[in-house]
C-alpha cells in the first residue's frame, strides 16, 4: 500500500459558508504508471475531487477534510508557494480545453521551456532542447523548430491537446490528473491522444487520474475505475471488474445506457435525476431512482462492500448478483421505400469556403437515417440545408418531387411544417422567456390557425407524447433539467406534425444516461407516428441502435451511404475504417451484461 | 432715495469721527484724517472703471446713432455727446450747443455750438460737423433715429459761422430743441466711420470686443476740463444678471446697472456696495400690435389693459421699486394727462369685452427677455393676473440677442423699456407711424394729426390741450400696456464716488462716467 | 419529476427586482426615488397654494404661511417645488421611453438584419452620437420654439443611439441562438421574431440601460428648463426654479435648495437603483442561455 504514489482519504469539498458538501469521503489509491478512472455524470464531483488533488477548489468551495499524499507529500497542507513549486513536478493538469492551459501570447517552444526553466532547473540548455525533442516525440507532434515557433492557435485542436500534455509530462510529474481531455475532438483524435497518455503513464511511471463521463473511454485506458455519484465514490475496481461485474445498481444502470458500437444490444435511460448537495437524500442518494432499494437504503448510508479483492461497493444490496436485462435492440430492418426528400450535386458554402460538395442524399419515407460524420465533416450544415437554415446552397432540396426554395421563409408553410429541425444544444433552442406551454403551443398557433388557448388545450397531449407530465407548461426552461428540455424540444416539432423530422446531434450536450432515454423516446415515436427522421450525429454507437441507413460523410463529401448493418459490419469505405477502429467500446472487456443475454 | 438716506448717515458719521479727531491729541491722527478730507475734497484722478452693464450680444455696437441695449447706450454716453440733454434732475440743458434757439414760427432752429470742443482725433467741433450729424440722423437709407427729426428739411441748413447754423423744418415744431437734444442725437465728425468712431465724449473708442467687452480710454481734451478722472473706462456685457451681481461682489466691476429689484435691498447692506436708487419715468411696456391678431381689435386691447393689477405689479415685479402709470409715458412732461382717471384691474369688465371681441377664450403668446430688470417679472405676474379672467398667456422667454435680433418691433405680443423722455419725442420714436421702435405700430391718422399740431403750436397751453387730446387716444386705443415707472436701481462700489440717481431713467447716473472717480 | 425541486430558483423579472433589492444602496435609492416620485406626483394635492399665485413680498422669509419663504416674485417656494416635480419626471420618462423605443428598435433591427444595413445604421449611430446631445436640443428649442414635445423628442433621441449599441451588443448574441432558429422555422415574421423572442431575453440590460437613460434625462431636462429652454414661467418646474432664483440665493435660499435637493436625490437614488439591478442581473441572461 505504502508503494502508492498518489494516496487519498477522507477527502471533503464543502461548499463555503454551509454544512453542505459537494464531495466527501473520497478515499484511493494511485500507483506509479497505473491510470485511474474517475467516472460520472454531470455534478457528481468528479472535476471537485480532480482539483482537489491539485489542492485547488472553485469559489465557493472549500477543501475542509482529507489528505492528499503524493509521494507521502500532503497537498492540502502545502502553502501556496508550496503548492506552485508542487505542480509540474510532482503533479500537472490537462484540462478539457487546452486553449485554457496554454498562454495565446507564447511561441509553443518557449511555454514548455519556461516550465523547464522553473521546475527542473538543473537542466542547461542543450539538455532542454533535447527535452523539448524528446517531448514533441512523445506527443507525437512533428519535431523540430517549425513546431516549436508556432503560437497556439496555429495548431488543430488536437494538437493544442498534445501540447499540453507535452507540457504537463514535461517535469515528469509523479501525478497527472487529466478532466476530459477528449472531450470535444472527433474520435480519431482523441484514440491518439489515449495512446498518447496511456503510453507516457507508462513510459515515466506516472500515476494518472483520468476524469470522464465517458465510460467507454475509461473502459479501453484505465486500469482500475470508481463510478461516482453525487459526490460520493459508489463503486470502485479494476476495469474489469467495474465493467464486468458491475455491483452497484448505479453502474449496471450506467453501463446499459451506453450505445454498443457492436449493435448487439439496444440502450436503456435511467429515470429521475441525481440529487443536488442540497436536496441529497438521508440514506443512499440512489435510492430514489434504484429498483432494489428498501427501507435501509433509504434511511442509512451504505458502507463499503469488497464484493472481491478491490471491488468496493457501497450498497446495501452489493451482494445480490443477479444484473438487469439487457435493453434489446431497438432499430428495425432496413427496407427500400418511396422517396420522402432528396437533394442531388448541392452545394454549399459558409463565406467564401465551400463545405459541401455535391451531396447527392434521399431520405425515404418512414426510415431513419443517420447522417455520420466528425466535426467539421458538414453534416450540421446539410441538414440545415435541408431545413432551409442555411442562407445559400446550390441545388434544390425537393420535397416529394417539389423543389424547395433555400430559405425557409420563402418556403411554402406546408413545406416548413414537413420538416421539423431538433437542434443539438436544448439550453440554446428554447427561449428562456417563454414557458414550455407557450414554447410547444407556437407551432400549433402557426401551422393549425389555433387560438391561444386552443393551442394551450393541446399543449398537455404534446407534452405527455415525450413523457413529460402537462403540468410542465407553466415551467420556464430553466426550471427543466437537460433532458426534460431536450424532450420539449422534440415536442415542439412533433407538435408541427411533420413528416421529417431532423435532429441535429441532439444528445450531444447531454450525460449519457439521459442520452439513453431520448434515444429510446425517439425509437418509439418513429415507430408510433411512422416518422422519417434524419439523425445527424458523431457518435457511431447511437447509431447503430437507432438508424436504418447510415451516410458517413467526411470533409463536406459523402464517402459512404448504405444500411446500417452493411456499413457497420463491412464498411467500404477507408473512413468508415478508421472511424469504426478508432471508436473505444467494451470490446477489450468481456461484459457480463453480455453474457447475461 | 435710499442711497441719499445711507450717504447721509455716513456724512453723520464722518463728522461726529473728525469731531473726535479735532479733539484728538495725536498728531499722526490728524495728519491721517486730514489727508482724507483732502481727497474728498479734490476727487482722486487715475485708475480704470469697469461698469457691467445688463444686455449685449453679437449685435454690439458702437454707431452713436441707434443704439438699442444698455452697453450701446452706455458706450453712446461714453463717446458721443449730443447738442443738449435732460440732465440727471430732469433738466434740459445745453451740452455741444451753447444756445439752441427757434424763430416765431418754430420752423427755423438756430444752434449755436460751444466753442473749443475737440474731437478725439484733434479736430475742433465746427458745425460742418453738426450739420453732417443731423444729416447722418435723417438720412433714410441708414439712421435708426430718423423719424424723431423727420421734419427736417434735408437741404434746409444754413451754415452761418463756423459755430453757427441753421435747420430748416418742413412745419414747425415748438419743442424741437427737446427732440434734437437726446442722447441718441450724438453729434459726430464730418467722415464718421462707426468701425473707428470718433466723437467729443469724456471717452474715446480703444477697443471692442462685440459680446465681451469695450475699452475706453479717458479723452484728455475734454471740453469740460478736469473731467473724465479715471483714465480708462471699460464697459462689460453682462447679460446675466447673476454673473452681474457676482461681478459686482467679486470686485471685477465697480458697477453695475439694472440691479434686479429683489435683490436691492439686500445689496444695498452688503459690505463695501451702495445701490442707487433713482424715481425715474422709466416704463416697461407690453406692446401689443395694433395691426396683428387678436390685438387688431381694440376690445382686446383694452380688455388686457384691464387684467392688469398695477399695484400688484409694482409689489411683485419691481419688489416696490416703482410708481403706478396709467397706461400712459412721459409723467414728467408739463403735458402729461394726469387727469385722466387711473385704470385699475377689472375682470369682469375684460371679461365682457373679450367676449365681445369674440375672443372669450383668449390665448397668447407673449415674448419676454431679461431685457431689463422686472422685465421676465412683469411677464410672469401678468400671466397670472390674466388668469384671472381666463385668459392664456403663454410666455416664451427668449435670449436678448434673439428679442432684439431680427423678428424685434414683430412681435405680435412682447415687452419692452424705455427711459424718461419729454412726450412728443417719446412719440416721435415710439407711437407715429414710420416711427423707429414702433413696437405696437400704432398708426392713428387722428393722433398723429394731433401730435403734428402739437408740433407746430407755440402757445404752451394750447399745446398741452392738444396733447391731453392725443394722450386720450393712446389711453383709450393704444397698444401699450403701461403698468408702471420703474424705479432705477443700480449699484457700485464703494470704491468709486461720483454717481447721482437720475430721474431720466436712463442707468447709472445717465452713465455719467466723467464724474466717476475713486476714492 | 420530483427531482425537479432540486434545480436553483429561477430568477425571472420580479425575481430581478427582489434580487437588486437585496442590495442596501438599491433599497436605498429605491426609496429615495419613490419618495421624490411621490412628492412629484402628488405635491399638487398637497400644495398649500397654488404654483403661481403671490403671498408675499419677493424672496420674503419662511412664515407659517409660506413655509419655505417665498420667491423672487413673492410666490410660495414650498407649493412651486410640490407643483414643479411633475413636468421634470414626466418629461424625463417620456423622453427616456422615446429613446428606448427608438434605440431598441434601431439596435434589434441592426442585430437582426446584420450586413450592410447593420454598418450603415451603427454608423448613423456614431454619427448622432458624436453630436453633442445639450447641443441638439437648444439647436432645435431655439428654431422651433420651447414645445414640451420637442424637448421630450430630441433629449429622448438623443439617448436612441447610445441604447441602440447597447441593443446591438446584446441582441447579436441573442440573435445566435438557436431558438431564433427555431422561430426561423416556424417561418414566424421578423417583428414577431425581435419582438417576443429577443427583446424579452435582453431585459435586464435594457432594465439597466432604462434607469441609467432615465438618470440622464432628469439631468437633461432640467438642465434644459435651467437654461429657460424647457417649462415656460410662469410654470413651476424645479430646472426653471434655480435658475428665476439662484440670483436671490443669498436672500432665500430655500427656492433654489430645495429644487437642487430633489434633482440630485432623483438622480442620485435612480442610479443606486440602476447599480442594483445591473449587479442581481450580472449572470442571469448567461444563466439562461447557458
Amino acid at each position: 500500500m505504502t508503494s502508492a504514489t498518489v494516496q487519498v482519504a477522507g477527502l471533503r469539498v464543502g461548499l463555503a459558508g454551509s454544512a453542505l458538501d459537494i464531495v466527501d469521503g473520497i478515499g484511493f489509491e494511485i500507483a506509479a504508471g497505473e491510470v485511474a478512472g474517475l467516472v460520472g455524470e454531470s455534478g457528481s464531483g468528479k472535476t471537485t475531487v480532480g482539483l482537489a488533488l491539485l489542492g485547488h477548489c472553485r469559489n465557493g468551495a472549500a477543501i475542509t477534510a482529507g489528505v492528499v499524499l503524493i509521494d507521502g507529500i500532503n497537498v492540502l497542507h502545502a502553502t501556496a508557494p508550496e503548492l506552485q513549486a508542487l505542480r509540474g513536478p510532482a503533479v500537472a493538469y490537462v484540462p478539457q480545453d487546452p486553449g485554457t492551459a496554454l498562454n495565446p501570447a507564447l511561441r509553443v517552444g518557449e511555454q514548455i521551456a519556461e516550465m523547464l526553466l522553473v521546475h527542473v532547473p538543473r537542466l542547461d540548455a542543450r539538455e532542454r532542447a533535447a527535452r523539448l525533442a524528446e517531448l514533441l516525440q512523445e506527443v507525437r507532434l512533428p519535431a523540430g523548430d517549425a513546431t516549436l515557433r508556432r503560437y497556439p492557435h496555429q495548431f488543430s485542436g488536437g494538437q493544442q491537446q498534445r501540447i499540453a500534455l507535452a507540457m504537463a509530462f514535461a517535469c515528469r510529474p509523479r501525478l497527472i490528473v487529466l478532466d476530459e481531455p477528449t472531450t470535444g475532438l472527433d474520435v480519431t483524435t482523441q484514440a491518439h491522444i489515449l495512446d498518447t497518455v496511456r503510453s507516457l503513464c507508462a513510459l515515466h511511471g506516472s500515476a494518472a487520474l483520468y476524469v470522464s463521463h465517458d465510460l467507454a473511454v475509461v473502459a479501453g485506458l484505465a486500469d482500475r475505475v470508481m463510478v461516482m455519484y453525487s459526490g460520493r465514490i459508489i463503486e470502485a475496481g479494476s476495469s474489469a471488474q467495474v465493467f464486468g461485474a458491475p455491483g452497484h445498481p448505479y453502474t449496471q444502470h450506467l453501463l446499459r445506457a451506453v450505445p454498443d458500437p457492436a449493435g448487439h444490444r439496444g440502450v436503456s435511460g435511467i429515470p429521475g435525476h441525481a440529487p443536488s448537495p442540497s436536496s441529497r437524500p438521508d440514506g443512499c442518494a440512489f435510492a430514489p431512482r434504484c429498483d432494489r432499494a428498501s427501507d435501509i437504503c433509504r434511511r442509512t448510508v451504505p458502507p463499503a462492500t469488497m464484493r472481491a479483492a478491490g471491488h468496493r461497493v457501497h450498497c446495501w444490496h452489493a451482494d445480490v448478483t443477479e444484473t438487469l436485462a439487457i435493453p434489446a435492440v431497438l432499430r428495425g430492418g432496413f427496407t427500400a421505400r418511396p422517396a420522402l426528400l432528396a437533394v442531388q450535386g448541392l452545394d454549399a458554402s459558409y463565406g467564401p469556403a465551400k463545405v459541401l460538395h455535391g451531396i447527392d442524399l434521399v431520405i425515404q419515407q418512414g426510415e431513419c437515417l443517420a447522417l455520420l460524420g466528425e466535426s467539421g465533416s458538414g453534416k450540421t450544415t446539410l441538414a440545415r440545408c435541408i431545413a432551409g437554415l442555411h442562407p445559400g446552397h446550390s441545388a434544390p432540396v425537393r420535397l416529394h418531387g417539389q423543389s424547395l426554395p433555400c430559405s425557409v421563409r420563402d418556403r411554402k408553410q406546408a413545406a416548413r411544417q414537413a420538416i421539423q429541425y431538433v437542434f443539438q444544444n436544448p439550453y440554446a433552442s428554447l427561449n428562456p422567456r417563454r414557458t414550455i406551454g407557450e414554447i410547444v403551443a407556437r407551432p400549433l398557433q402557426v401551422f393549425f390557425r389555433l387560438s391561444a388557448n386552443e393551442a394551450a388545450r393541446k399543449v398537455g397531449a404534446a407534452l405527455e407524447r415525450v413523457a413529460l407530465s402537462t403540468a410542465m407548461a407553466r415551467r420556464y426552461p430553466d426550471q427543466l433539467s437537460g433532458g426534460e428540455r431536450q424532450r420539449v424540444a422534440v415536442a415542439r416539432a412533433l407538435a408541427a406534425e411533420p413528416e421529417l423530422l431532423v435532429c441535429d446531434e441532439i444528445t450531444s450536450a447531454l450525460d449519457v444516461s439521459v442520452q439513453a432515454a431520448i434515444m429510446e423516446l425517439l425509437v418509439g415515436l418513429r415507430q408510433s407516428m411512422g416518422l422519417s427522421m434524419l439523425f445527424v450525429t458523431h457518435n457511431l454507437s447511437l447509431v447503430r441502435g437507432v438508424a436504418d441507413r447510415v451516410a458517413v460523410m467526411n470533409a463536406g463529401r459523402i464517402v459512404e451511404l448504405g444500411p446500417t448493418a452493411e456499413v457497420f459490419d463491412a464498411p467500404r469505405a477507408d473512413y468508415t475504417r478508421e472511424l469504426l477502429a478508432n471508436t473505444p467500446g467494451f470490446r477489450s472487456v468481456p461484459l457480463t451484461l453480455d453474457a447475461a443475454v | 432715495m435710499r442711497s441719499h438716506d445711507a450717504a447721509s448717515n455716513l456724512q453723520g458719521l464722518e463728522l461726529k469721527r473728525r469731531n473726535l479727531i479735532t479733539f484728538g491729541t495725536m498728531a499722526g491722527l490728524i495728519g491721517a484724517s486730514s489727508s482724507a478730507y483732502a481727497q474728498a475734497a479734490t476727487p482722486k484722478r487715475g485708475g480704470r472703471l469697469l461698469i457691467g452693464s445688463a444686455g449685449g450680444g453679437a449685435k454690439d455696437k458702437l454707431d452713436a446713432h441707434g443704439p438699442i441695449s444698455n452697453p450701446d447706450i452706455a458706450r453712446v454716453f461714453a463717446l458721443y455727446e449730443p447738442l443738449a440733454k435732460y440732465n440727471a434732475n430732469y433738466e434740459f440743458e445745453m451740452v455741444l450747443a451753447e444756445e439752441i434757439s427757434g424763430n416765431d414760427s418754430a420752423d427755423v432752429w438756430t444752434v449755436r455750438l460751444r466753442p473749443g470742443v475737440e474731437f478725439h482725433n484733434g479736430k475742433t467741433l465746427t458745425a460742418d460737423d453738426a450739420i453732417a450729424s443731423i444729416q447722418r440722423l435723417i438720412d433714410p437709407k441708414r439712421s435708426a433715429a430718423a423719424s424723431s427729426l423727420a421734419d427736417i428739411d434735408p437741404q434746409g441748413f444754413k451754415k452761418l459761422d463756423d459755430r453757427t447754423f441753421t435747420i430748416q423744418l418742413n412745419q414747425p415744431f415748438a419743442a424741437f430743441d427737446i427732440q434734437l437734444g437726446q442722447y441718441g442725437n450724438g453729434i459726430v465728425p464730418v467722415g464718421y466711420d462707426p468701425a473707428a468712431p470718433v466723437g467729443t465724449g469724456p471717452f474715446k473708442f480703444g477697443a471692442f470686443t462685440p459680446g465681451d467687452r469695450t475699452v475706453f480710454p479717458a479723452h484728455k481734451n475734454y471740453w469740460r476740463t478736469g473731467l473724465p478722472y479715471v483714465d480708462e473706462l471699460v464697459i462689460i456685457d453682462f447679460p446675466d444678471e447673476t454673473a452681474r451681481i457676482n461681478a459686482l461682489m467679486s470686485g471685477q466691476v465697480h458697477a453695475i446697472d439694472n440691479v434686479p429689484f429683489a435683490q436691492t435691498r439686500p445689496l444695498g447692506m452688503a459690505q463695501g456696495l451702495k445701490t442707487l436708487v433713482a424715481k425715474t419715468g422709466a416704463w416697461l411696456p407690453f406692446t401689443m400690435r395694433v395691426d396683428q391678431a387678436p390685438f387688431d381689435d381694440v376690445r382686446v386691447r383694452q380688455a388686457m389693459r384691464l387684467l392688469v393689477d398695477r399695484k400688484q405689479m409694482v409689489e411683485q415685479a419691481l419688489s416696490g421699486y416703482g410708481s403706478l402709470a396709467n397706461d400712459l409715458y412721459s409723467p414728467f412732461d408739463p403735458a402729461y394727462a394726469s387727469h385722466l382717471p387711473q385704470r385699475n384691474q377689472d375682470l369682469d369688465q375684460a371679461k365682457s369685452l373679450l367676449r365681445m371681441a369674440g375672443h372669450a377664450d383668449l390665448q397668447v403668446e407673449l415674448v419676454t427677455a431679461a431685457i431689463s430688470a422686472g422685465v421676465v417679472e412683469a411677464a410672469q405676474v401678468l400671466a397670472e393676473q390674466a388668469r384671472g379672467a381666463g385668459v392664456k398667456i403663454n410666455l416664451r422667454k427668449v435670449d436678448t440677442g434673439v428679442f432684439y435680433g431680427n423678428d424685434y418691433l414683430k412681435w405680435p405680443f412682447a415687452q419692452d423699456f424705455w427711459y424718461t423722455r419729454d412726450y412728443l419725442a417719446q412719440s416721435a420714436n415710439c407711437a407715429l407711424p414710420g416711427a423707429i421702435y414702433n413696437e405696437t405700430h400704432f398708426a392713428d391718422p387722428k393722433y398723429a394729426s394731433f401730435i403734428a399740431e402739437a408740433r407746430r403750436t407755440l402757445d404752451k397751453a394750447k399745446r398741452t390741450e392738444i396733447l391731453h387730446d392725443a394722450q386720450k387716444i393712446e389711453y383709450e386705443t393704444g397698444g401699450y400696456i403701461i403698468w408702471g415707472f420703474r424705479d432705477q436701481v443700480d449699484a457700485y462700489s464703494t470704491k468709486i464716488t461720483g454717481l447721482v440717481p437720475s430721474k431720466t431713467g436712463t442707468p447709472l447716473g445717465n452713465y455719467n462716467f466723467a464724474s466717476v472717480h475713486f476714492v | 419529476m420530483s427531482a425537479v425541486a432540486t434545480i436553483e430558483k429561477p430568477v425571472r423579472h420580479a425575481g430581478l427586482l427582489g434580487r437588486a433589492l437585496s442590495f442596501r444602496r438599491a433599497q436605498l435609492g429605491l426609496a429615495t426615488v419613490v419618495a421624490i416620485a411621490a412628492i412629484a406626483m402628488l405635491g399638487p394635492l398637497v400644495a398649500p397654494h397654488s404654483a403661481t399665485s403671490f403671498v408675499g413680498a419677493p424672496y420674503g422669509d419662511p412664515t407659517a404661511r409660506a413655509l419655505f419663504g417665498t420667491d423672487g416674485l413673492g410666490r410660495d417656494v414650498f407649493s412651486r417645488f410640490l407643483w414643479g416635480g411633475r413636468s421634470i419626471l414626466a418629461m424625463s420618462l417620456a423622453a427616456t421611453v422615446v429613446g428606448l423605443a427608438a434605440g431598441i428598435a434601431v439596435g434589434l433591427t441592426a442585430a437582426y438584419v446584420r450586413g450592410w444595413a447593420d454598418e450603415v445604421l451603427m454608423r448613423l449611430m456614431d454619427v448622432a452620437l458624436a453630436f453633442p446631445q445639450i447641443v441638439l436640443v437648444l439647436l432645435l428649442v431655439a428654431t422651433l420654439g420651447p414645445q414640451p414635445w420637442l424637448i421630450v423628442l430630441t433629449v429622448g433621441l438623443g439617448h436612441a443611439p447610445r441604447v441602440a449599441r447597447v441593443t446591438r451588443a446584446v441582441a447579436l448574441e441573442v440573435v445566435e441562438r438557436d431558438f431564433i432558429k427555431s422561430a426561423k422555422a416556424l417561418g414566424e415574421p421578423a417583428w414577431r421574431i425581435l419582438g417576443a423572442e429577443v427583446l424579452p431575453n435582453i431585459s435586464s440590460p435594457l432594465l439597466v440601460e432604462f434607469g441609467l437613460r432615465l438618470t440622464y434625462s432628469i439631468g437633461a431636462i432640467a438642465a434644459i428648463g435651467f437654461i429657460g429652454f424647457g417649462v415656460q414661467p410662469p410654470a413651476a418646474d424645479w430646472g426653471l426654479m434655480i435658475n428665476e432664483n439662484r440670483i436671490g440665493l443669498s436672500i432665500q435660499p430655500w427656492s433654489v435648495l430645495l429644487p437642487v435637493l430633489a434633482i440630485g436625490l432623483l438622480t442620485v437614488g435612480m442610479n443606486l437603483f440602476t447599480d442594483g439591478i445591473a449587479r442581481a442581473s450580472i449572470g442571469i441572461d448567461r444563466g439562461a442561455a447557458q
